[in-house]
């Protein structure tokens, strides 16, 4: 194992630095500071652009994560659904951010959108999700040049 | 091992983070890992209509994988020191090398 303290910018160059010892998480190796999650209610955005709920019941260095009474929310306009999914495992390399949710700020931002039925919703965001992947793997337009071959060669009658 | 030193100097500082996904959050800095996965606290979604859901999150916890900038304050880099201890790294790395 390498001693990670080795490299610090800041020892090295024999300058204080209190804020870094002690501070819960900083240095525990992997992702080490979502112990302080852990049974807490979690909102998991993923590299697709998918919005997971639940609460946080395991995670490893990864970020592979365990959820429970998770729940899949879609967001449309002005209308919003969720889908429940019971316990969720995400493989880490899907979660692009995570963060706690905070009930108050939830809850006041609900209360301006109106719930809708799940299956309009669902229908509805597929569609918009296959429309983007398509334009997302179309080929991106090829540039045409236009070649002068008189420049090259003189005009003949 | 350098990057990991050099972003553990930026906790308790603000910062803006680009992820891959277009999504800007600027917060403070709470913890940072090997991976370079960043913790965030009293964050701000900077483009928050692409994404209104994650304007009800207190912290969040960035995958390192995911994130395409970090901007920070200039004031907040001493880029002389990080300079030098690129150097020192390269040469302590030539030594393990040998």
């Amino acid at each position: 194992m390498n001693d990670l303290s080795q490299w610090s910018i800041s020892k090295d160059s024999n300058l204080e630095s209190p804020w870094i010892e002690g501070i819960p998480g900083c240095g525990i190796p992997g992702a080490g500071s979502l112990v302080e999650h852990i049974d807490r209610q979690i909102l998991v955005l993923q590299r697709d652009g998918r919005y997971i709920i639940g609460f946080l019941r395991s995670y490893d260095q990864y970020a592979n994560l365990v959820l429970e009474n998770t729940f899949e929310r879609f967001v449309l306009n002005d209308s919003y659904c969720d889908e429940p999914l019971g316990v969720f495992i995400i493989r880490g390399e899907n979660v692009a951010l995570l963060g706690e949710v905070d009930g108050e700020k939830e809850s006041q931002w609900l209360s301006r959108l109106h719930s809708a039925s799940l299956e309009e919703t669902k229908k509805t965001i597929r569609e918009r999700r296959r429309s983007t992947r398509a334009l997302l793997h179309s080929q991106p337009e090829r540039v045409e040049w236009t070649f002068y071959d008189d420049v090259f060669f003189e005009e003949k009658d | 091992m350098l990057f990991f030193s050099f972003f553990k100097t930026f906790i308790g500082k603000t910062v803006t983070v680009e992820l891959k996904n277009d999504v800007v959050i600027r917060g403070k800095v709470h913890s940072v890992d090997q991976y370079l996965n960043i913790k965030l606290e009293d964050i701000e979604i900077l483009n928050v209509e692409t994404c209104p859901q994650l304007m009800t999150l207190k912290n969040s916890f960035i995958r390192g994988s995911v994130i395409r900038y970090i901007q920070v304050y200039a004031i907040d880099v001493d880029c002389e020191m990080l300079q030098e201890a690129t150097r020192r790294e390269y040469k302590e790395l030539k030594k393990i090398a040998k």
